[in-house]
């Protein structure tokens, strides 16, 4: 092992520690501040059942992370806010249908069932939701969702039949 | 009368340790026969006259090495000798009997033990051994032979057995004579064995990188112990199976013949089988395999490039990343060691887009199949400025080339589960990096913290749902230097970014730490800063793992 070659090889590595392309990631994050939602898309799709406001993000393992679109009634009401789940968080998970019903939401004295929306077993119930449920209303889209079903169909299109996208959504919303 | 000097001098050369056999032929021949002769002399005395043993082999077509099997002879330099003189030593013991060569094949090992010196057989391993050239002087010598030798051998046991009872001896003697009998395996490696010193200095061990498979097969016999599934209480039974649309027999592997022919009894053997085995009409075939054992060459290697996969990617027939470290080692090395394929194993591994930096990453590379199995101490300095100058040299860089022994690759699979690690990752923020913020996070991660990990959602899909405790024992922020800052183009955006440097446990998912995986990491560098975070570009700085293992400064 020749030291003088070596001494070479480690300047080279040394010198690109800090060499970041940052123009180019300027370039790339320079809208991100305008919602949650923006870089959240580098890692999941999204899809929203638009009658119950539940909302669907698919990372590229077809996951399902099941949420509350800041249109539901849950996520709009003020209250004293509290969820119970029917499922656990198991690796083999339990077997759910569109609509089961995998959770209640609960907000002063009114309850609102969330069905399943797609067929799969239930990887993971969000568990911090059993000691801050608030996390449903101040991060919805993110740290708040509810669950997390391995989807029993490997075809998006096929799973997710009846789901619309984010501006056929805003579509819908807006008509209201 | 020189040229027989000459002769002996280069055979001294090349000569074996403990196998020895004298250099001149006539002292060779004259030692063996004195050696036969001491076995036959010793058989005699202790069980009777070998020279009736031999006959009846004869007599039933059978070669004079088989006949020397059946005697129980384990002395493997005797097989050496040809039929012929192997039929001078027994008349020079006893010129009262005289026997024939056997001008046909022989019906116990059908033709195997016979010919195994014969230039059909020692002309294709010589052929091979030269096509290939391996730079190496020894072997280790497997043998299959065919699967009939197995029911021919008990034949001929048998048949022995019954003639030496026919001829006044007794039950006892006559059964030590059967069970005496010696496996042919032995023999032919002998007899190879001589032919390959002889011919190109080759010497056999038992623990030579190189291995040499030579498979006997026989196709007119290969059914010959299919009668045992017919016997009463058969120990062989045949399976009909099909795989992948073909159907094939199991149920008849050598081990459960052996023992079906273990508990045959000699009545239902003489209906059941030919006694003597039956003579054959066609020749054996033979299937050579050479494959030296792989050669290790360990080192570390450096990836500038965000480009480069580990090893060569691809999905349905396409390549995925134009080139893989892999690959900006593996070629280069391939022809100093004239190998067939090369296996790149590495302490860990790091994504495409992540870069390898700082001493690099510890990996060997195992050299399959070389014609070279050693090559010169200063070479594996050649051959790491080799890739250090090479056209891939922009983005892959290797370190401490050294040979490797196939014990301490124990080192890097280990090194895997229990080593930390260092990272850079630059990091985006949804709030500006202030000054204050820096401070704060710095005075966190100054000394070491557990966070807590649920399976990442991107692996979740096959991995058991758990939540992994992790110890990160150290982490600081640093605002990016001036000389990288770019153009003046989006400073707003610039003051969001940082470069995080973490040392973490083993297994730590860093992404998953920095955005916090929907808070399925906790704490996460997001929610540490209270604010949404994303990874950007990750490096690995350091691996921290002694590699090579024998190298003084090994970092």
């Amino acid at each position: 092992m020749d030291q003088l070659l070596d001494k070479e090889v480690l300047s080279k590595s040394a010198a690109v520690e800090e060499l970041y392309d940052l123009d180019h990631w300027a370039k790339e994050t320079a809208h991100w501040n305008q919602g949650i939602d923006i870089f959240l898309s580098r890692y999941f799709t999204i899809h929203y059942e638009p009658a119950s406001h539940v909302y669907i993000r698919q990372p590229p393992n077809k996951l399902c992370i099941l949420g509350l679109s800041k249109e539901h009634a849950a996520v709009k009401s003020t209250g004293n806010i509290s969820c119970k789940f029917f499922y656990e968080s198991k690796t083999k998970g339990q077997k759910v249908k569109p609509n089961t019903v995998i959770c209640e939401v609960t907000v002063d004295d009114q309850t609102y069932p969330i069905l399943a929306t797609v067929y799969g077993e239930v990887a993971e119930v969000n568990p911090r939701l059993l000691e801050d449920p608030n996390l449903i209303r101040t991060h919805a889209l993110d740290e708040g969702f509810l669950a997390i079903i391995r989807p029993k169909e490997e075809d998006s299109s096929k799973q997710l039949k009846g789901l619309v996208d984010q501006n056929e959504y805003d579509a819908i919303i807006n008509q209201k | 009368m020189t040229e027989h000097i000459d002769k002996r001098i280069k055979l001294d050369d090349s000569m074996a340790q403990d196998n020895s056999i004298v250099c001149d032929d006539q002292d060779r021949l004259v030692g063996l026969t004195d050696k036969l002769h001491n076995f036959l002399k010793g058989y005699q005395s202790l069980k009777c006259d070998p020279c009736k043993v031999v006959s009846i082999v004869r007599n039933a077509s059978c070669c004079f090495r088989c006949a020397l099997r059946m005697l129980g002879c384990r002395e493997s330099d005797l097989y050496v000798l040809t039929e012929k003189e192997l039929i001078e030593a027994f008349v020079s013991f006893d010129p009262s009997v005289s026997y024939e060569p056997l001008e046909e094949t022989c019906a116990a090992c059908v033709g195997v033990l016979q010919q195994a010196d014969t230039t059909r057989v020692i002309d294709a391993v010589v052929d091979r051994l030269t096509t290939e050239d391996y730079q190496t002087k020894s072997y280790t010598f497997y043998v299959t032979l065919p699967v009939s030798l197995l029911p021919r051998n008990h034949a001929l046991a048998l048949h022995v057995y019954n003639q030496l009872k026919e001829q006044g001896l007794d039950v006892e003697a006559a059964t030590a004579v059967r069970n005496d009998q010696v496996d042919a395996k032995e023999p032919v490696r002998a007899v190879v064995g001589q032919q390959l010193m002889n011919k190109m200095g080759m010497q056999q061990s038992t623990e030579a990188g190189l291995k040499m498979t030579v498979v006997f097969s026989h196709p007119e016999t290969v059914g010959d112990h299919v009668f045992l599934t017919t016997v009463s209480n058969p120990v062989v039974k045949l399976l009909k199976q099909r795989k992948k649309g073909q159907v094939f027999f199991t149920g008849d592997s050598r081990n459960t013949i052996i023992e079906g022919l273990k508990s045959l009894d000699d009545k239902e053997a003489m209906s059941a089988m030919p006694v003597p085995p039956k003579p054959v009409e066609t020749a054996f075939e033979l299937k050579i395999e050479l494959l030296h054992e792989s050669t290790l060459v360990g080192g570390r290697y450096i990836k500038l490039s965000r480009e480069y996969s580990q090893t060569p990617w691809s999905i349905r027939g396409q390549r995925l990343t134009e080139f893989s470290v892999s690959e900006s080692i593996g070629e280069p090395l391939k022809k100093y060691f004239k190998c067939d394929d090369y296996k790149f194993v590495t302490a860990g591994r790091e994504d495409a887009n992540v870069r390898m930096l700082g001493h690099g990453r510890p990996f060997y590379m195992q050299m399959v199949n070389p014609r070279i199995p050693e090559v010169p101490e200063d070479l594996y300095l050649k051959m790491e400025e080799e890739i250090n100058h090479s056209s891939n040299s922009e983005s892959v860089l290797v370190r401490h080339l050294a040979r490797i022994q196939p014990g301490d690759v124990n080192i890097i699979k280990e090194g895997e589960q229990t080593k930390r690690k260092t990272y850079s990752a630059l990091v985006w923020l949804a709030k500006p990096f202030t000054d204050d913020l820096i401070e704060k996070l710095n005075a966190i991660g100054s000394t070491q913290f557990e966070i807590s990990q649920r399976t990442p959602i991107r692996v979740l899909q096959r991995r058991a749902h758990m939540v992994r405790p992790k110890q990160i024992y150290h982490l600081s922020v640093q605002k990016l230097p001036a000389r990288i800052q770019g153009s003046d183009e989006h400073q707003e955006a610039k003051g969001h970014f940082a470069r995080l440097i973490m040392d973490t446990e083993a297994g730590t998912y860093i992404k998953e730490f920095v955005h916090g995986d929907l808070g399925r990491t906790n704490p996460s560098f997001a929610s540490l800063t209270g604010a949404a975070a994303d990874i950007l570009d990750l490096d690995v700085l350091e691996v921290d793992l002694v590699w090579p293992p024998h190298i003084k400064t090994s970092m």
